[in-house]
């Protein structure tokens, strides 16, 4: 029993890896510019076919074609900000939201015609299992849990010690402030969107080897992803990693305990909860 | 005074030209066509209600439209009650449902009844295939076939259906018009264009949204049990799909905000939309799809006004 309960919170950590970086990436765009990116599911998605297609036409490996997906929705995430949400957070207040959704039924809808609406697996990619303490593990599933955490710190890191991290804090809490002290805040927030893209582009990539793709397969993580931002707080780095894998291990013990069609319900409960209780997240601070 | 009666005159011509045209139409495609327009142009002015006066986007109204479908179908199937009653019970219950989603997100500044929508929209599909019981799971409930029953909502053929939308389509132009011209509407306006200032005049800023949202829940749910009588089916894509959520959003944007921005864009959207679904079928419906996708964000960036926006604009600097 023991080991079963150990093995369901193992498995409850991968998924809550994955939670953990696709929260990591809406959470910084959230705390830089007070916007929540629905999208951000649906580029996970895309990022999930470009792994998947560098791995059936290449032979790339998913965890390697990381080099390829993180530049990549980096620069997707610039073009985003430039383009589009600099122009839009200007305008009315939901102009941003209803942009998103229009971005979510293009990409889900691009992805269906291009590569019709069959489920995709990466055929014959094998990971090792070893097994550690009694728990069996699989390589790719250490590979999440340890980049949600590894991304974690260096995201901390890249805040708090550096002169962009500085200028993305100081952007985050006063933009005409930060303005005066000479910061560029277009460029601090293109630079914003394109990493929180860029973990999107990440998770998806990760996602793909435990996972498998259809055009749809990104909203519900999106959804997820966006109520680990408030569980952790807007713009709380390590309240998006402890979020994640919170609601991953809780997912897990539903799954197993009720259905595995209704684990998502804690997480849409935990949603209510937050909402209810302190809607700008438990560890986050109150605008 | 005479541009007022003028206007009164056009809307009366216009209805009747409207009530008399399936006379002349004997081609079912069309006829579906026309009944489409009016079924977009209510879908999109029954979001508007809480997505553009309350200034509140709903990223879930397919809630609402599958609250109503599925509620009048199983009545209908289990108890034998008609839709005309279970469209009423449906409609009550997606009103509570707008409460209940209004009520955690309306006291927080933001988009939160948008995220709390587009969660619960997948929340029901996925109660809606395990619950399958009570909803016919994942193959869908069929409304039982009773051949020409006006009293069970069922009719042979089409010209029924398309009085029944233009009814419902007069009515809720009719609310929404008042509500322009009501308190109710321009306290909602107030909060829309500034909340704390709405607040600070007295305006119960909280109350009033989530009558709108209340409001919007009721139509909608109407809708839902019209769509389900109309094609005889419901399953969970077609009652909690995207497309089902997207739909009013996208024919609200194209038109613009304002009473006549739904009835502009149901108008231009639908044939092109029923066209692409006739020549293309299948696989390609999502080409139209993915252009929808498009067009919104375009809209939204270069075109806020929407379609109502543009021809106005003409329209004042032809007369100046």
């Amino acid at each position: 029993m023991q080991e079963l309960l150990g093995q369901i919170v193992v498995q409850g950590l991968m998924v809550g890896g994955i939670y953990a970086l696709a929260a990591a990436g809406l959470t910084l765009i959230a705390g830089v510019m007070k916007i929540i990116n629905i999208a951000h599911g649906e580029l996970m998605m895309l990022a999930m076919y470009t792994t998947y297609f560098l791995y059936t036409l290449f032979g790339l490996d998913p965890l390697l074609s990381v080099a390829v997906t993180l530049p990549l929705f980096f620069a997707i995430g610039c073009f985003l900000q430039r383009f589009c949400i600099e122009r839009l957070i200007k305008g009315p207040p939901m102009s941003v939201i209803i942009f998103a959704s229009g971005l979510i039924f293009f990409a889900q809808n691009l992805a269906a015609t291009s590569w019709t609406q069959d489920f995709k697996v990466l055929r014959g990619y094998t990971t090792t299992t070893f097994e550690l303490f009694g728990l069996r593990l699989t390589s790719t599933r250490l590979a999440i849990l340890a980049s949600a955490v590894i991304v974690t710190v260096l995201l901390y890191m890249l805040l708090s010690k550096t002169k962009v991290g500085r200028a993305i804090r100081a952007t985050s809490q006063n933009i005409e402030s930060a303005q005066l002290m000479g910061v560029n805040v277009k460029l601090t927030r293109v630079l914003s969107f394109g990493l929180g893209v860029a973990l999107a582009g990440l998770a998806g990539s990760l996602l793909m080897t435990i996972y498998y793709l259809y055009p749809a397969v990104g909203t519900p993580f999106g959804v997820v992803a966006l109520i680990v931002v408030f569980l952790g707080g807007a713009g709380s780095i390590f309240g998006a990693l402890i979020g994640g894998l919170a609601l991953g291990i809780v997912e897990a013990f539903t799954g197993f305990y009720l259905a595995l069609e209704l684990k998502d319900i804690a997480a849409y409960i935990a949603f209510i909860i937050i909402l209810l209780v302190r809607p700008w997240g438990l560890f986050g601070v109150k605008e | 005074m005479v541009k007022r009666v003028a206007k009164f005159l056009l809307l009366i011509v216009g209805l009747a030209a409207l009530c008399v045209a399936p006379l002349f139409v004997s081609d079912p495609t069309i006829m579906h066509i026309l009944i489409y327009i009016f079924f977009f142009a209510y879908f999109a002015a029954a979001w508007n209600i809480v997505g553009n006066y309350a200034g509140q986007p709903s990223l879930g109204h397919a809630i609402f439209f599958g609250i109503g479908g599925y509620t009048s179908s199983i009545l209908f199937i289990n108890y034998g009650i008609s839709p005309w009653i279970g469209m009423f019970v449906g409609a009550i219950l997606a009103a509570v449902a707008a409460l209940a989603l209004g009520f955690p997100t309306f006291r927080v500044r933001g988009p939160f009844f948008a995220f709390i929508t587009l969660a619960f929209t997948l929340l029901l599909s996925l109660l809606f295939v395990y619950f399958y019981d009570y909803t016919g799971g994942a193959t869908g409930l069929p409304v039982p076939l009773k051949g020409d029953a006006p009293h069970l909502f069922q009719f042979n053929s089409k010209l029924p259906y398309y009085y029944i939308i233009l009814a419902f389509f007069c009515v809720i132009m009719y609310v929404i018009y008042r509500l322009e011209k009501s308190k109710f509407g321009y306290y909602l306006l107030a909060i829309r264009e500034d909340e704390d200032a709405a607040a600070s005049v007295g305006v119960h800023v909280f109350r009033y949204k989530l009558m709108a949202a209340a409001l919007s829940g009721f139509f909608t749910a109407l809708l839902g049990t019209f769509y389900t009588q109309y094609t005889r089916f419901i399953d969970p894509p077609e009652a909690f799909g995207l497309w089902r959520t997207f739909q009013p959003m996208l024919i609200s944007v194209l038109g613009g905000p304002g009473l006549w921005g739904p009835l502009v864009g149901a108008a231009i959207l639908t044939p092109i939309n029923e066209s692409i679904i006739m020549f293309f079928g299948g696989r390609y419906a999502t080409v139209g799809m993915m252009l929808y996708g498009l067009v919104v964000m375009l809209i939204v960036l270069f075109m806020p006004s929407g379609i109502v926006g543009v021809l106005r604009r003409v329209y004042t600097s032809f007369r100046s």
